[in-house]
């Protein structure tokens, strides 16, 4: 065996870790090869050296030391447990409780946004505000005993009023109207009632029935002259229909209904004026509380004065038909009921 | 010359009814287990990294690391086997994070401050050392474990469980994976180096004398 490889088993040899035979082969050709015999002197003492040191020992307070890590780390380790061990059923149950309070929240927002925009709507026109305000079915004329016209619930003027209608107004508030002889009360809420309520007057004269059709644009723009002058009397069942309509409480109708509102509203100081003018009185007024709508007007004029009020009337909107016309036998005054209908 | 090899007998035994009270919540077997251990244990991640501090602190993370995992122990393997294998995980992740102080730490022989730079290695303070010998046994020791931490980190290894701790061929097989053949190569390639490098450090401190 050669220098170098003994110098492969040297380390082994310094151990006892060879088999006898390698060894023996080792021991004698270290004790004819110098080289071999100071290298493995150097390494031996290298051995012992090691093997010599001194421990290094831990500090006293070593075991200390560990239970107070051990007790910093339990708390949160607790803490980090209880949320998410075992992991294969905790996070995904909180994953799925997470995503279901952000749907809630959605929601939660998507709902009270809508209702927050229809609590914002009313900034309505004070047209609309006139329209809105009776919550009566029934809406009386503010009836003054005093001498003067009689005038409506609706007090305040129109947002909306055009230079034409300030001089209704003005014309308005320039007559003196006969005061009326019948006090209307509040009470009905539904149009039939009130229409029983108008029959009371019907004993005293003849009734005759007025549509007027309400067109959209400007007031009195649905003038068609040429219109013959026959009965068109009003049927029991346009009641009915006026009361389904009046089931409909939806407030996106009664926007879509506001300006048709308005024009009614708008007409009333305007039939007012003419009534007036005409030396009659307004009896009663009906109102359709579900659909926020002046549905007709009842009054009283001279039957003289009966063509110059339907003439009068064509200048505000259209009649659905020809009014009819008066024979010799109605009386010095007429009663008149003068419905809107929407176009 | 055989080396004196330390083995304890029926130790093996004892760790293991230790683990077991551990398992089942015992706190006073996991301290019975800290106090058999600690002194070797701490020794060796003291050469393993060089610095008394940073072993003192790897060494409770390595006890630390033992009581969170005792419960999954099968006895598969010895105690201390299992014990060691932790503590040479932990040294090389704390030698990977902290390479730039590893490297600073290992001091060139050629450095002629490096004597002067004895803060890191006597902050030992083990009363072990003899008062009459105290500088030239300080100095000695300076030198070897200078070369020992200079080794590469596999040598180091084989070399500090072989002649430091005292472990078998198979035991130091077992504990780092390797094979019994690749053991003993490492560790006489270990020991070769290690004189080379002590025989430098010695000339060159006989010339600066």
């Amino acid at each position: 065996m050669n220098c170098a490889a003994i110098l492969k088993w040297l380390s082994e040899y310094i151990d006892g870790a060879l088999d006898a035979q390698t060894r023996a082969e080792v021991e004698k050709h270290i004790a004819v090869c110098e080289n071999c015999k100071q290298e493995l002197a150097s390494l031996r003492a290298v051995v012992e050296e090691l093997g010599a040191l001194d421990p290094v020992k831990p500090p006293a307070d070593f075991l200390e030391k560990i239970h107070e890590r051990m007790e910093t780390r339990s708390g949160f380790n607790k803490i980090l447990r209880k949320l998410f061990v075992p992991f294969h059923i905790k996070i995904p149950l909180e994953l799925a409780a997470a995503a279901t309070v952000t749907i809630l929240v959605v929601l939660v927002l998507n709902i009270q946004q809508p209702e927050i925009q229809m609590m914002k709507l009313p900034a309505a026109s004070t047209s609309q505000r006139m329209a809105e305000k009776p919550k009566e079915g029934l809406i009386k004329p503010d009836l003054k005993k005093e001498a003067g016209r009689p005038t409506p619930v609706f007090e305040e003027v129109p947002a909306k009023a055009s230079d034409a209608e300030n001089v209704w107004f003005a014309r308005r508030s320039s007559t003196k109207s006969v005061p009326p002889s019948i006090q209307v009360e509040s009470e009905p809420k539904s149009s039939v009632l009130a229409k029983k309520k108008a029959s009371q007057f019907a004993g005293k004269g003849h009734s005759i029935e007025l549509a007027l059709v309400l067109k959209t644009g400007a007031i009195g723009g649905a003038y068609k002259p040429g219109i013959a002058m026959q009965a068109a009397p009003l049927l029991e069942n346009d009641e009915s229909t006026v009361e389904k309509k009046s089931a409909r409480t939806d407030s996106f109708e009664r926007k879509i209904d506001a300006r048709r509102r308005d024009r009614a509203t708008d007409l009333l100081p305007r039939m007012e004026y003419i009534i007036d003018h005409l030396q009659g009185k307004v009896l009663t007024l009906e109102y359709d509380r579900h659909a926020g709508q002046l549905k007709s007007i009842f009054a009283e004029i001279p039957a003289k004065n009966y063509k110059s009020f339907c003439r009068e009337l064509t200048g505000l909107a259209t009649f659905q038909s020809p009014p009819p016309g008066l024979t010799n036998k109605y009386p010095e005054m007429i009663q008149v009921r003068i419905r809107f209908l929407s176009d | 010359m055989d080396k004196k090899i330390k083995k304890q007998t029926g130790s093996s035994d004892r760790d293991a009814a230790f683990v077991r009270a551990v398992q089942g919540g015992d706190m006073a077997a996991f301290d019975q287990l800290v106090v058999k251990h600690k002194n070797k244990l701490f020794n060796m991640v003291y050469w393993f990294l060089g610095d008394y501090q940073e072993a003192n602190d790897c060494a409770q993370e390595i006890f630390i690391k033992v009581f969170k995992g005792i419960k999954k122990f099968r006895f598969e393997s010895a105690f201390s086997t299992w014990l060691y294998r932790i503590a040479i995980n932990t040294c090389k992740n704390k030698l990977k994070s902290s390479a730039y102080r590893w490297e600073k730490r290992t001091v060139p022989f050629e450095n002629p401050d490096s004597s002067k730079e004895g803060n890191r290695s006597y902050e030992i303070q083990n009363g072990s050392l003899s008062p009459a010998n105290e500088l030239e046994k300080k100095e000695k020791i300076m030198r070897i474990q200078k070369a020992v931490n200079s080794l590469p980190r596999e040598q180091n290894r084989v070399i500090v469980l072989r002649d430091i701790q005292g472990l078998t061929y198979q035991e130091i097989a077992d504990i780092t994976g390797l094979n019994l053949g690749t053991v003993k190569s490492k560790l006489s390639r270990a020991r070769m180096e290690l004189r080379n490098r002590l025989n430098r450090a010695q000339i060159f401190a006989d010339i600066h004398r």
